[in-house]
């Protein structure tokens, strides 16, 4: 964890912001490999596409160097800077238009997540990884995102609803719908219905 | 807690943010149920292998690549803030409030037509009614004079904010603010 108990970045960022700030540009290289990989994987599952991750990613980084005078360090550094990362990822997509290609896809149609597991393929080697990775980048943006904060990046509720600037309770939504997607497609895994559906059909 | 409960649970929350409370009901009940026995075991599963799976593989050259930049930033002369002012770009804030204020412009010199339209001499007894101070002005103006007037005024104020809306871009900063998200 990067977060201490009262919210704020942990020291390590703090100080490296800091030196930053006051001019040392290599401090910034630690902020940069801290937060590399989680951030790579929020572009990765905001844009889809390798390439386009790299660049969200990269241009993330820049700009939070850029305006790093306008970081608040009393709050975690992360939220903050996947906030840059969600917008620049929307920008990627308004620009491409390739959100359509898989967005709101059944999970897991494989005919239809063709690119995607080429994607995931290359860069996860545990094929049940891939899989849940998978099951995940099939779901739509909103859904996407929430999950992804969540769960993997140990973001509080009101945390995700800031970055995806939304209310809470619709990040709640976004989590329950997503659940349910994910549910259904360990199940398909495994094979047959998932208990719950059976429970409601049973009620 | 029954299936139906317990079901909405999971529905309604994800499992960290349940309350120890409802944790213990909920495995209590599926202890004694074994469909949601499992189902509440395959979700907290889940959970788990989804936060234990490793990220996808980063990018070998992502670090030099942003450190060239930063680096190549910095060698222009400019801090993290300095750098910031020279990188602003012009957007729109402050363009909503033009509209509104055209728009509200706009509105009252035609609404003031319509009300003319409509009552005819009223509309100036009104209006002088309101204000005993313009009486003698406005009695001397006579309503085909002062209904134009007000039109005339609220299709500048219109204009006026139409134009400034592309004319006049307020600059404000593009960078990022965590509680403005687009």
């Amino acid at each position: 964890m990067d977060v201490e108990a009262d919210g704020s970045a942990g020291p390590e960022v703090n100080t490296a912001v800091l030196a930053t700030l006051k001019g040392n540009t290599e401090a910034y290289a630690r902020v940069v490999e801290r937060y590399q990989q989680r951030l790579f994987a929020l572009a990765l599952m905001t844009v889809r596409d390798r390439a386009g991750a790299e660049d969200v990613a990269q241009e993330a980084f820049v700009r939070a160097y850029t305006y790093l005078h306008r970081y608040d360090r009393r709050r975690p550094f992360y939220p903050w800077l996947a906030t840059i990362a969600v917008r620049l990822g929307r920008e990627w997509l308004r620009g491409g238009g390739r959100e359509v290609s898989l967005e709101g896809s059944d999970i897991p149609v494989e005919s239809r997540l063709g690119a995607t597991t080429d994607l995931l393929g290359d860069l996860i080697n545990d094929h049940r990884s891939r899989h849940l990775w998978q099951s995940v980048v099939a779901l739509p943006r909103g859904e996407r995102m929430a999950v992804l904060f969540y769960y993997r990046q140990e973001m509080r509720l009101v945390e995700v609803a800031e970055v995806l600037g939304v209310s809470t309770g619709t990040v709640k939504t976004l989590l329950y719908r997503a659940r349910k997607k994910l549910r259904r497609a360990v199940a398909d895994q495994v094979g047959g219905n998932t208990p719950d559906e059976e429970t409601e059909n049973e009620l | 807690m029954n299936c139906k409960q317990l079901c909405a649970l999971l529905d309604e929350l994800p499992v960290p943010e349940w309350s120890p409370g409802q944790l213990d009901r909920a495995e209590e009940h599926a202890r004694e149920c074994p469909d949601c026995g499992v189902m509440l075991r395959r979700e907290k599963e889940w959970t788990m292998q989804w936060q234990a799976a490793p990220d996808p593989e980063v990018p070998a050259m992502l670090v030099d690549s942003v450190m060239a930049q930063v680096a190549a930033r910095h060698q222009s002369g400019a801090a993290p803030g300095e750098m910031a002012a020279s990188a602003i770009k012009p957007t729109r804030a402050g363009g909503n409030g033009q509209a509104w204020a055209a728009i509200i412009g706009l509105a009252i010199g035609l609404g003031a037509y319509l009300f003319q339209l409509s009552t005819g001499q009223l509309g100036l007894e009104i209006i002088s009614s309101a204000f005993p101070q313009w009486r003698g002005e406005l009695a001397s103006l006579g309503a085909t004079e002062l209904v134009p007037l007000v039109v005339v005024a609220g299709m500048a104020v219109f204009l006026l904010g139409f134009i400034s809306l592309f004319a006049f871009d307020a600059p404000t900063s593009e960078g990022p603010d965590i509680n403005s998200v687009d």
